[in-house]
């Protein structure tokens, strides 16, 4: 009896701490991946979760989550889901944008000529990404906790690779992108261009169009389908990872099979002069150790200490690690609204507009209640600030501005 | 000119009322194929 229940006492604790490490990893993979993110997103463009090579200028997207749940998303996450592909129009008026720079002539056609060059190179790199548009984006600092680090959600392996070299999972580092590329066309190029598309797939859209429907306190709520489209991208060949240990200990950490490697070390005065000759050594031979460990990486050290370690990991391919995209709005009829930037929508900024199409709701209600004629001038200046060039009728009849009007209600002290 | 397009017929008063309320002096109530209305004021 004593020693079932202790067995059993014993099993309980154990599975209560298996589910304590999970949690903790769950956290801190939601944690890194939404740091990584969050680097992108300062840099005003939307992130890519997980990094894809498949996302193009020209693709479109229908996002069927209310505005809310988007919001609470970027902020939850990171990033917006791309899960509901409807289309990849092939744009065209590079060659207008572009007047004949990075190699675009009047065929060309994008990303293939630098995804896929003619004549394919018979060495790396394969593709000819680095003709197109430079671009660079801020550094990206992280901290890894003992326990987390070995199935990091930052979709790179040079950090597992660098815990595993150092033998901690305690560590801080940096991550650079590196020969990060850009292309994209203006609004005003493609957005003609998905109303053409959007013609031929007018009765595939008007399933989407606007609905009013209770919600679970029996409010109308209005739902709004947009069509979410790919503008500009950003591409990055690689990353450049240090990683500094907190302190060097076990409890060490593998990626790929367990190699047993020696650090970097200066050692005494009279070995200095071969001190370059050697870590050049070390540094050679640790890459190699590393490539034959993780197959899968390609990662060369690009420095090591005892305590810290510098890597420069290439993607086998260029991958698209953000994006910036426009929202056209889905009539009922099928027929599309004018372009919302994706980016300001979603995170409030101001977006003016002289058109819109008809989404009201209890914010716009409360609105017209308190509009005397010294709240409308208070309206208006605010509205100067935050949605320039838009009129108050259009504010309160809007799709588009449901965030705006929430926030207005707010700082204004609507219905207080 | 401002305009707003996939109006239900019975919000049509409503952001016709709005219009004027922001000063328009002309506007033009059109009805959609779809049955919806769409409001352009100048």
């Amino acid at each position: 009896m004593h020693k079932s229940f202790f067995a059993a006492a014993t099993l309980a604790v154990f599975l209560i701490g298996c589910r304590s490490v999970d949690q903790r990893r769950d956290q801190q993979l939601s944690r890194v991946a939404k740091d990584w993110c969050l680097t992108i997103r300062a840099s005003q463009v939307l992130p890519v979760y997980p990094l894809t090579e498949d996302l193009q200028v020209g693709d479109v997207f229908l996002v069927s989550a209310p505005l809310e749940e988007e919001v609470d998303e970027l902020e939850k996450d990171g990033f917006l889901p791309l899960d509901n592909v409807i289309a990849r129009v092939q744009p065209t008026g590079w060659q207008q944008f572009y007047n004949g720079s990075y190699g675009i002539a009047d065929t060309a056609v994008l990303p293939k000529q630098w995804q896929f060059p003619q004549p394919p190179p018979s060495a790396p790199p394969l593709t000819a990404w680095s003709t197109a548009p430079g671009a660079a984006f801020p550094s990206y600092t992280f901290q890894v906790k003992e326990g987390a680090g070995a199935t990091l959600a930052i979709p790179i392996q040079s950090v597992p690779v660098g815990l595993s070299l150092l033998e901690t999972g305690d560590a801080y580092g940096t991550v650079n992108v590196s020969n990060a590329s850009t292309y994209g066309l203006p609004i005003t190029l493609l957005s003609p261009q998905i109303d053409t598309w959007a013609a031929e797939n007018q009765k595939f859209l008007s399933q989407f169009g606007p609905a009013t429907y209770k919600d679970k306190r029996g409010r109308d709520k209005h739902s709004q389908h947009y069509v979410r489209v790919v503008y500009r991208v950003y591409v990055a060949g690689g990353v450049s990872v240090s990683l500094i240990a907190n302190q060097s200990r076990g409890g060490r950490l593998d990626a790929g099979a367990s190699k047993s490697i020696a650090l970097f070390d200066a050692g005494d005065s009279t070995e200095a002069a071969n001190t370059a000759k050697n870590y050049a050594s070390v540094i050679s031979s640790l890459s190699q150790s590393v490539a034959s460990a993780t197959p899968g990486a390609n990662v060369t050290i690009a420095s090591a200490s005892s305590r810290s370690v510098a890597m420069n990991e290439t993607f086998p391919r260029p991958l698209v690690i953000g994006y910036l995209a426009f929202d056209r709005a889905i009539t009922a009829s099928g027929t599309l609204g004018p372009p919302l930037p994706t980016h300001a929508r979603v995170t409030g900024q101001s977006i003016g507009a002289s058109t819109a199409v008809f989404g009201s709701d209890s914010n716009a209600d409360r609105l017209r209640a308190w509009l005397t004629p010294g709240n409308r001038k208070t309206l208006e200046a605010w509205l100067a600030k935050n949605a320039a060039a838009t009129s108050v009728a259009v504010f309160l009849n809007g799709s588009q501005f449901e965030l705006l009007r929430a926030k207005a209600v707010q700082e204004l002290g609507v219905g207080q | 000119m401002s305009e707003i397009t996939g109006i239900p017929a019975t919000e049509v008063g409503r952001v016709v009322q709005d219009f004027i309320n922001d000063g328009a002096r002309q506007l033009v109530v059109e009805q959609a194929p779809d049955g919806s209305y769409t409001v352009t004021a100048h």
